[in-house]
């Protein structure tokens, strides 16, 4: 450290010193908060501070459709063609040998071509989900960890 | 971290009576920093309460990236500033003179026997406003040079400047007022 910066450090905390003991802080007036709360409220009441709420974007019902399509044509390939042909209803008994019977074959292709698929896909599979998950929860427990720490 | 956040989260779902708790919190260190800029307590109260209106309408670009009191600061400052513009007040723009390096032992020495209070605030009011911002943000507020340069939007060099003309303008002032002290009395 040269001479010159020794004096500005010098200079430096003597003038600390100085303002710190004779420059007083200023308190707000006692009924600050109230009157500032009110122009605040005026302003609410104008222009009031809105939630967004978090609408499901075309991504999320496409997604929730195909799910329940594909859960439904499994049910009435499957479950409900069993209770259909035990029943004696003759009208559900011929839509089951006019339609239902090409679903139910063509659902058993399906199921037998994922089954063909090795192993090894579906565990990578699980485990890409289940990072996405948890990445996912952890930073919501991340973000709610920083609002409620004190 | 922060119990601000979390006021912040609060309001943003719609309870804006938790403001308060945010203006009871920092009213004494926003009317301050607005005092010292403007020197009058009804224009501090007018700029405090513009800046937490000012707040109000920007919270929802509040991202928390920075610290909630500094962007707070860095409102009050600009409001308090644009406000004085409009005034026009006796002040001494420090970029604009040179000033010389004197011993300020002898300066300190002799202004304990006087009324340093008044004139140390009468060297305050006589830098411009912004200037005066950054000397009490930086001596008496105690933020770092990066936390007036993020409030004042300046680069932390500039502040460093502005910090060292400061000082040399308030030598400069308190030097004369003891020598007109000094003469007066002789």
């Amino acid at each position: 450290m040269d001479n010159t910066d020794k004096n500005l450090n010098i200079d430096d905390e003597f003038l600390k010193k100085l303002i710190q003991e004779n420059v007083s802080k200023e308190d707000a007036p006692k009924d600050f908060t109230k009157k500032t709360m009110d122009l605040v409220m005026q302003e609410w009441i104008a222009n009031p501070i809105e939630t967004k709420t978090k609408s499901h974007g075309i991504k999320y019902w496409i997604i929730l459709i195909s799910l329940l399509s594909v859960a439904g044509f499994a049910y009435i390939a499957t479950d409900a063609r069993k209770l259909i042909t035990m029943s004696d209803i003759e009208w559900l008994k011929s839509f089951d040998k006019e339609y239902l019977i090409y679903l139910h074959s063509a659902f058993n292709s399906i199921t037998e071509s994922f089954l063909q698929i090795s192993p090894i896909v579906y565990i990578v599979l699980a485990g890409i989900v289940a990072i996405t998950i948890t990445d996912k929860l952890l930073k919501k427990s991340h973000y709610l960890t920083s609002l409620f720490m004190v | 971290m922060d119990k601000d956040l979390f006021y912040i989260y609060q309001i943003k779902q719609g309870d804006i009576t938790v403001f308060s708790q945010l203006i009871d919190k920092y009213k004494d260190m926003v009317f301050n920093l607005a005092f010292q800029i403007t020197k009058n307590r009804e224009d501090a109260e007018e700029v405090s309460q513009d800046a937490f209106v000012k707040v109000y309408n920007s919270l929802h670009n509040f991202k928390g990236t920075s610290k909630f009191s500094t962007w707070l600061y860095s409102i009050v400052y600009n409001t308090a500033i644009s406000k004085m513009r409009k005034k026009h007040i006796d002040t001494v723009d420090i970029d604009s003179k040179s000033y010389s390096i004197e011993d300020n032992q002898e300066t300190g020495l002799l202004l304990k026997q006087k009324e340093q209070k008044e004139y140390i605030n009468y060297a305050l009011s006589k830098l411009n406003p912004d200037d005066r911002a950054i000397v009490i943000l930086y001596y008496l507020e105690s933020k770092n040079i990066n936390e007036i340069a993020e409030v004042t939007s300046m680069t932390a060099n500039n502040i460093k400047i502005k910090l060292f003309r400061a000082r040399k303008l308030m030598h400069s002032k308190l030097k004369t007022l003891l020598s007109n002290e000094i003469s007066t009395i002789l």
